[in-house]
C-alpha cells in the first residue's frame, strides 16, 4: 500500500537522527507536514472520496481509497492500467482530476479545522482551569484568594476550593495509566481523538454516576452517519480503564481525610512518560495525552465533582466532522447546542466562572451585557438585572459581616441579647432614669430608660448601652465574682463617659460663642467633669480613685443637675420610645457593636481559624481594639483615672500612614473592583455574514443579493449585452476573466480584513470587561503590599509635635508638624 | 516588587541597529555545515543535515520555553519540576528579568547576527519567539540560497571528493531533483510548522506576564501571611498585658 510505504517513510525520515523526546512542536510539524504534502492525504478523506465517486458515477463503482492515494499522487497510470472503462487516457485525467480536486478540498477543510482548534487552544489553555500547572490561571488565583480571604466558608464568604495532592507512591498508578493508554491505543486515530475529548470532563459524568448535580452534556447526542458520530460517543474499554483509575485513587484518598470544599486531586499524568517518549520525529498522540483524577469530599458516596479523565497536553486535534459511516457522511447535521451547565461547568473551579454562573448587574443596576433580542446573536454570557444583592464590601466591616473564627457554647457565654426597653417606670428601680441589669444566665442582657427622663433620652440610652457592652462580655458567674465597689468605678464611668463625650459633640458644654462653660460653681463642662461628677452621683460608696470630689455640703451634685439642664434646654429631646424607633448614629453604632460582640482578647479565650491573611487580620484588628476599648491604651477614653492626654493622634495631626478607609480620597488601595464579573461579548454571526455579502456584492457595484454567488460578475454579461462593435465586444468579453479575478481578489480581501477587525473587536471588547476587575484587583494589591513594606512601626506610642520623624517612616516633616501644631 | 501588571513583554533587541541582514548561509548557523554528506560505503549523497540540526534546535528551545514558564506537563520529576517554579525573578525590575531565557534560547540566539553581539543577560524567555522566527528565516534563506545553486554545489562537492567524482549528465539531474524535493518539503513545512506552534504559544505569552505577577503576589501573600502570624500572635497578648496593669490604675 503506497500511502502505509509513504508514512512509514516519512517517520523512518523523521526519526532517524534521534536526539531527545518529541514535544509540541514535532507533534504540529508532523500535523503540517500532513496537510500539506501534495502527494498524500489523510486516509479517512481517501475514503471519504472513494465513496463518493462510487455514488456519483456507476462507471467508478470499483474506486477504492487506494485508487484514490494513486491519483493523488500524480500516477496516472497506475490509477488506470487496470481500469477497463478508463483506457481513454482524456477520461483517466479526468477522473484523476475530479478525485484530486475534491480530495484536496476535503483536506484544506480539515486543515483548517485544525488552525480553528490552535487558535481556540491558544486563548483558553491558559485559563481552562483544568490543568493545575504553573500556567494555569485559574489555580493561581485560587491560592492567592485562599491565602487573603477573610471567613471560614460560610454561605456569605462562599466556598473556596482547597486542592490537596493525593501524592501516591511513585508508580503505583502506571499500570492503571497503561491500561488506560491501552484502551485509547486501541482505537482508530479519529475516535481516539474524539474520545479524549469526550472525556475531559470526566468519565463517570459521561456514565451518569454524577447525577443529579452534574448531567454528562449530550448523552444521547451521537447518531450515526452523521459528522458527529465519534463527537458524542462513548468508549467501553476506555470507560472501564478509567474507572479501573477511579476506583484506586478513591480509596487511596480516604488517608487524606478530606474536608467539605477539599478535594484531592491527581495532578495531570501523562499517558507516556517522558523517558519512554518517542525520540525526535513523528510522536503518537498518547504522547500528548494526559489523565486526571480528582476525588471530593461526600459522605454520601455518590461523589458529585469526583471524576478521572483525559486531557490533551496541548489540544491542537480536534474532532473532526466525520466522513465514513455506512455511507459517505456530506454534511448538514451540525453538533447538538451545548446545554448550559454541563461539561466544563462540572469542575469545582470553573463552575465558579462566568461562564457557568449568572452574572449580576452593577451596583447602579445597569447591565453590561444583556441577553440580546436579535436571535441570530450567540450570547455567552448575559447578566441579570439582580445587581449585587449580596456584595460584601471589602471595607473595615468586613470582620463583623463574616464568620471568620469558631464559635463554641463557651464562647456563648460571653455574648449577649440586648433588649432595650422605654418605661414609665424601670422594675425594682422605680426613680431611676436608666438602669442596666445584670446578664442573665441564657444571655439575656436588659437595658430599661425612664419615658420621661429630664436628661434626653439619647444620653440616657447611651449610658445604659455602653455599659452593657462591658457587661456583655462578662458571664453571669463572672458578674457575681465581681466585687460591687470595683465594678462600680470600672463600669460606671465607661457609660457616663460615653455619654458626656455625646453630649460635648451636640454641643451641650459649649456657651453660644463656642467657649466652654462654666457652672455655678465655676467648674468648666467638660466630658472630664461630667464623667467624673456623673459617675460619683452613681457610685455613692465609692471613692473612685483620682477623681475629684463633687458633692456639696448638702450631699448634692449641683454639677450633675446643671448638665441635665443644659442638655434639655440645648438639645431638647425626644422621648425614649422616639430615640428607639430612629436612633442617633452614634447610639445604634454602640448597639450594633453590642450585638457583635465577640472579645476574642478576654482571657482564656481560644479561638481558631482558617490560616489566611484576611482572618489574621480580623484577629489583629480585634484585639487591638479589644486593647484600646478596655485597657485605656486610646487617648481620651478614661481620663479621670489615667490622666492621659486628650485625643493625642487628633492634637499630633499625624496621618494614619496607611489610611484604608472607603472614601478617604487618593489612598484606597483596598477598594474593591467596580465591577464583580466580566462577561463575553454577543458574537453576531449572521451580521458578520451579512456584512461580508455587503462586501461582495459592493465590489462588484451591486446591491446586496442573496445568495452573494448572484453578485459575482457573469462571464456571459459582455455576449448578452454587446457593445457597437463585434471587436469591442470581444476585447471586453475578454477583459470579464480580469474583472472577475480582480473583483474574486477584492472580495477574499475584504473578507479577512472584516473577520479580523471583527475579531479584534470581539477579544479587545472582552479584555476590557473580563480583565478590568482583576487588574483592578492586581494593582490595589500590589499597592497595598508596597505600602506595606514602606511603612514604618513608631517608637513612641504617643508621639508630641517635637518627636523627630521616623526613619523611612510616616511621621509628618517639620513643616506638615509645624502647620498642624498651628492649627491647635 | 514592581511587575508590570498586564503589560505585553517589552522586547527590544539590538537588531534594529543592524541594516537588513542578506539572505544567504553566510554568517548563518548554517554557514559551516555541509547540506548533503557523502556516504562513501554506498556511493551516495544523504538526506539534508540541515534538517535535523534545525528541527531539534527549535523543538529544544520551545520545550525550554514551556519548562520554563511551566506549561507542560513533561516533567521528568519532582525536582525538575521545583526547579520551574525557582526560575520566575519576582523582585526583578521589569517584566523580561522576571523570566530570563534558558541556555538553549540564548545560545542559539548567539548564533544568529541579531543578537551575536548582545549581553545574553538582557535575552528574556519571552524572546524566544522572535530568535525562532529568525533561526526560520535564516534556515530559509540557506535552504533557497542551496536550491538556487545546487548544480554549481553539486559540482563543486563531487570535485571535492576523494577520489574526485564526475556525474553525467543523467545523474546530475538526478541528484538536483532529489536535493530540490528534500528542500521544498523543508520550505513547505518549516514556516507553517514554527508560525503554528508560536500560534499555540502565543495564548501562553500574552496572559504569562499576569501570571507571573500572580505567581510574585502569591508568594509575597506567603510571607505576608506568616508575618501577620506573628503580629497577630503579638496582638492577642495586648489586653492581657495591661489586664496585668490595671490594679495600678484602680
Amino acid at each position: 500500500m503506497r500511502h502505509a510505504r509513504f508514512i512509514a517513510g516519512m517517520m523512518v525520515a523523521l526519526v532517524a537522527t534521534p536526539a531527545s523526546a518529541a514535544g509540541l512542536y514535532d507533534q504540529v510539524r508532523y500535523a503540517v507536514d500532513q496537510e500539506t504534502r501534495s502527494t498524500m492525504i489523510e486516509d479517512e478523506v481517501a475514503t471519504f472520496v472513494a465513496n463518493v465517486m462510487r455514488e456519483k458515477n456507476p462507471e467508478w463503482k470499483d474506486i477504492t481509497a487506494k485508487d484514490v492515494l494513486t491519483a493523488i499522487s500524480g500516477d496516472l497510470a497506475g490509477l488506470c492500467d487496470n481500469k477497463p472503462d478508463m483506457s481513454d487516457s482524456s477520461k483517466c485525467v479526468n477522473f484523476a482530476r475530479q478525485i484530486t480536486t475534491l480530495a484536496r478540498r476535503e483536506q484544506d477543510l480539515r486543515a483548517f479545522g485544525r488552525r480553528l482548534e490552535v487558535i481556540a487552544s491558544r486563548d483558553e489553555l491558559p485559563v481552562d482551569g483544568l490543568r493545575g500547572n504553573a500556567t494555569d490561571f485559574a489555580m493561581h488565583e485560587q491560592a492567592i484568594l485562599n491565602i487573603w480571604l477573610a471567613g471560614s466558608g460560610t454561605v456569605k464568604t462562599g466556598m473556596l476550593p482547597t486542592f490537596r495532592d493525593l501524592a501516591l507512591p511513585e508508580g503505583s498508578l502506571d499500570g492503571l495509566v497503561d491500561g488506560v493508554r491501552s484502551a485509547l491505543e486501541a482505537l482508530p486515530r479519529e475516535e481516539l481523538i474524539a474520545a479524549v475529548w469526550r472525556y475531559r470532563h470526566g468519565t463517570r459524568l459521561i456514565e451518569e454516576q454524577r447525577l443529579p448535580d452534574y448531567a454528562p452534556p449530550n448523552i444521547n447526542g451521537a447518531i450515526a452517519d452523521t459528522e458527529r458520530q465519534y463527537l458524542l460517543n462513548r468508549w467501553p474499554g476506555v470507560e472501564s480503564a478509567l474507572d479501573a483509575l477511579w476506583s484506586t485513587i478513591l480509596a487511596s484518598s480516604a488517608d487524606l481525610q478530606l474536608k467539605n470544599g477539599e478535594y484531592g486531586v491527581l495532578l495531570p499524568l501523562p499517558l507516556v512518560k517522558k523517558d519512554q517518549r518517542t525520540e525526535r520525529g513523528v510522536p503518537p498522540l498518547t504522547e500528548n495525552i494526559l489523565v486526571w483524577g480528582r476525588v471530593d469530599h461526600d459522605m454520601s458516596g455518590l461523589h458529585p465533582l469526583g471524576d478521572v479523565g483525559l486531557l490533551w497536553e496541548f489540544p491542537i486535534e480536534p474532532v473532526l466532522p466525520a466522513l465514513n459511516g455506512s455511507k459517505p457522511i456530506l454534511g448538514g447535521a451540525f453538533p447538538p447546542d451545548a446545554e448550559d451547565g454541563t461539561g466544563l461547568c462540572s469542575h469545582p473551579i470553573a463552575k465558579q466562572g462566568y461562564l457557568c454562573r449568572p452574572l449580576k448587574a452593577d451596583p447602579d443596576g445597569t447591565c453590561a451585557e444583556k441577553a440580546p433580542d436579535d436571535v441570530s446573536a450567540i450570547t455567552l454570557t448575559a447578566c441579570s438585572d439582580e445587581g449585587f444583592g449580596d456584595f460584601t464590601w471589602a471595607g473595615p466591616e468586613i470582620c463583623r459581616d463574616i464568620d471568620w473564627h469558631s464559635v463554641d457554647e463557651e464562647d456563648k457565654k460571653h455574648t449577649c441579647n440586648l433588649k432595650v426597653s422605654c418605661s414609665d417606670s424601670c422594675i425594682n428601680f422605680p426613680d431611676a432614669d436608666w438602669h442596666t441589669y445584670a446578664k442573665e444566665e441564657n444571655g439575656d442582657l436588659y437595658v430599661c430608660v425612664q419615658e420621661g427622663s429630664a436628661m434626653p433620652a439619647q444620653y440616657n440610652l447611651m449610658r445604659a448601652t455602653a455599659i452593657a457592652d462591658i457587661v456583655c462580655n462578662e458571664t453571669f458567674d463572672e458578674q457575681l465574682n465581681d466585687s460591687p465597689e470595683f465594678d462600680c468605678c470600672r463600669v460606671m464611668a465607661e457609660g457616663q463617659q460615653a455619654a458626656c463625650r455625646m453630649m460635648e459633640e451636640d454641643g451641650v458644654f459649649q456657651n453660644e460663642d463656642g467657649t466652654i462653660a462654666y457652672s455655678s460653681e465655676g467648674i468648666p463642662f467638660t466630658t472630664e467633669t461630667c464623667t467624673e461628677v456623673m459617675t460619683q452621683r452613681e457610685c455613692i460608696n465609692v471613692t473612685c480613685p483620682g477623681s475629684r470630689q463633687y458633692k456639696s455640703a448638702d450631699g448634692e451634685y449641683l454639677l450633675a443637675d446643671e448638665i441635665v439642664e443644659r442638655a434639655q434646654s440645648i438639645v431638647g429631646g425626644k422621648s425614649c420610645s422616639e430615640e428607639i424607633r430612629a436612633p442617633d448614629p452614634r447610639l445604634s453604632g454602640v448597639m450594633n457593636a453590642i450585638k457583635h460582640r465577640d472579645d476574642i482578647g478576654r482571657p482564656g479565650r481560644v479561638i481558631t481559624f482558617r490560616n489566611s491573611i484576611g482572618n489574621l487580620l480580623c484577629a489583629a484588628g480585634q484585639y487591638l481594639e479589644e486593647s484600646m476599648k478596655r485597657h485605656n491604651l486610646g487617648a481620651g477614653r478614661i481620663p479621670y483615672t489615667g490622666m492621659d492626654q486628650a485625643f493625642p493622634w487628633s492634637v499630633q495631626g499625624l496621618m494614619d500612614p496607611m489610611p484604608t478607609a472607603v472614601g478617604s480620597g487618593a489612598n484606597l488601595p483596598l477598594i474593591a473592583p467596580a465591577q464583580g464579573g466580566g462577561s463575553l461579548p454577543s458574537y453576531h454571526p449572521a451580521l458578520l455574514a451579512k456584512t461580508f455579502d455587503i462586501a461582495v456584492c459592493g465590489e462588484a457595484g451591486l446591491p446586496p443579493r442573496v445568495p452573494p454567488e448572484l453578485c459575482m460578475l457573469d462571464a456571459q454579461r459582455r455576449i448578452d449585452l454587446p457593445l457597437m462593435t463585434f471587436f469591442a465586444t470581444a476585447q471586453g468579453a475578454i477583459g470579464e476573466s480580469q474583472d472577475i479575478a480582480e473583483a474574486t481578489m477584492l472580495a477574499e480581501q475584504a473578507g479577512v480584513a472584516i473577520g479580523a477587525r471583527m475579531g479584534n473587536g470581539y477579544y479587545a471588547e472582552y479584555l476590557r470587561t473580563a480583565l478590568r476587575s482583576l487588574t483592578d484587583v492586581l494593582d490595589g494589591t500590589e499597592n497595598v503590599l508596597e505600602r506595606l513594606r514602606t511603612i514604618g512601626s513608631p517608637s513612641l506610642m504617643c508621639p508630641g509635635p517635637d518627636t523627630p520623624p521616623l526613619n523611612g517612616g510616616t511621621a509628618l516633616s517639620a513643616a506638615a508638624r509645624s502647620s498642624a501644631s498651628s492649627e491647635q | 516588587m514592581t511587575l508590570s501588571s498586564c503589560a505585553a513583554p517589552n522586547i527590544t533587541t539590538d537588531a534594529a541597529d543592524d541594516a537588513l541582514p542578506p539572505c544567504t548561509a553566510k554568517g548563518s548557523p548554517f554557514e559551516n555545515v555541509t547540506p548533503f554528506h557523502w556516504n562513501a560505503s554506498q556511493k551516495t549523497w544523504g538526506n539534508i543535515t540541515w534538517s535535523k540540526d534545525y528541527h531539534e534546535r527549535v523543538g529544544e528551545v520551545i520545550d525550554e520555553y514551556l519548562a520554563i514558564i511551566g506549561g507542560s506537563e513533561n516533567v521528568q520529576n519532582s525536582q525538575e519540576a521545583q526547579a520551574r517554579g525557582q526560575i520566575l525573578h519576582c523582585t526583578a525590575d521589569e517584566y523580561r528579568s522576571v523570566i530570563p531565557a534558558g541556555p538553549k534560547l540564548t545560545e542559539l540566539a548567539r548564533e544568529l547576527p541579531p543578537w551575536s553581539k548582545t549581553d545574553p543577560t538582557k535575552l528574556s524567555a519571552a524572546d524566544a519567539g522572535i530568535v525562532l522566527l529568525e533561526y526560520l528565516r535564516t534556515y530559509e534563506c540557506a535552504l533557497r540560497e542551496q536550491r538556487t545553486f545546487l548544480r554549481e554545489n553539486i559540482s563543486i562537492e563531487t570535485a571535492r571528493l576523494s577520489p574526485p567524482r564526475s556525474l553525467n549528465q543523467r545523474e546530475l539531474e538526478k541528484e538536483v531533483d532529489r536535493r530540490q524535493t528534500m528542500i521544498d518539503d523543508e520550505l513547505r513545512v518549516a514556516r507553517p510548522a514554527l508560525e503554528r506552534t508560536l500560534l499555540l504559544l502565543g495564548g501562553m505569552q500574552r496572559i504569562h506576564p499576569l501570571i507571573a505577577d500572580l505567581q510574585c503576589i502569591e508568594r509575597e501573600s506567603l510571607d505576608l501571611r506568616n508575618a501577620l502570624s506573628l503580629f497577630t500572635d503579638a496582638a492577642s497578648c495586648m489586653g492581657r498585658s495591661v489586664d496585668a496593669r490595671s490594679p495600678l490604675r484602680f
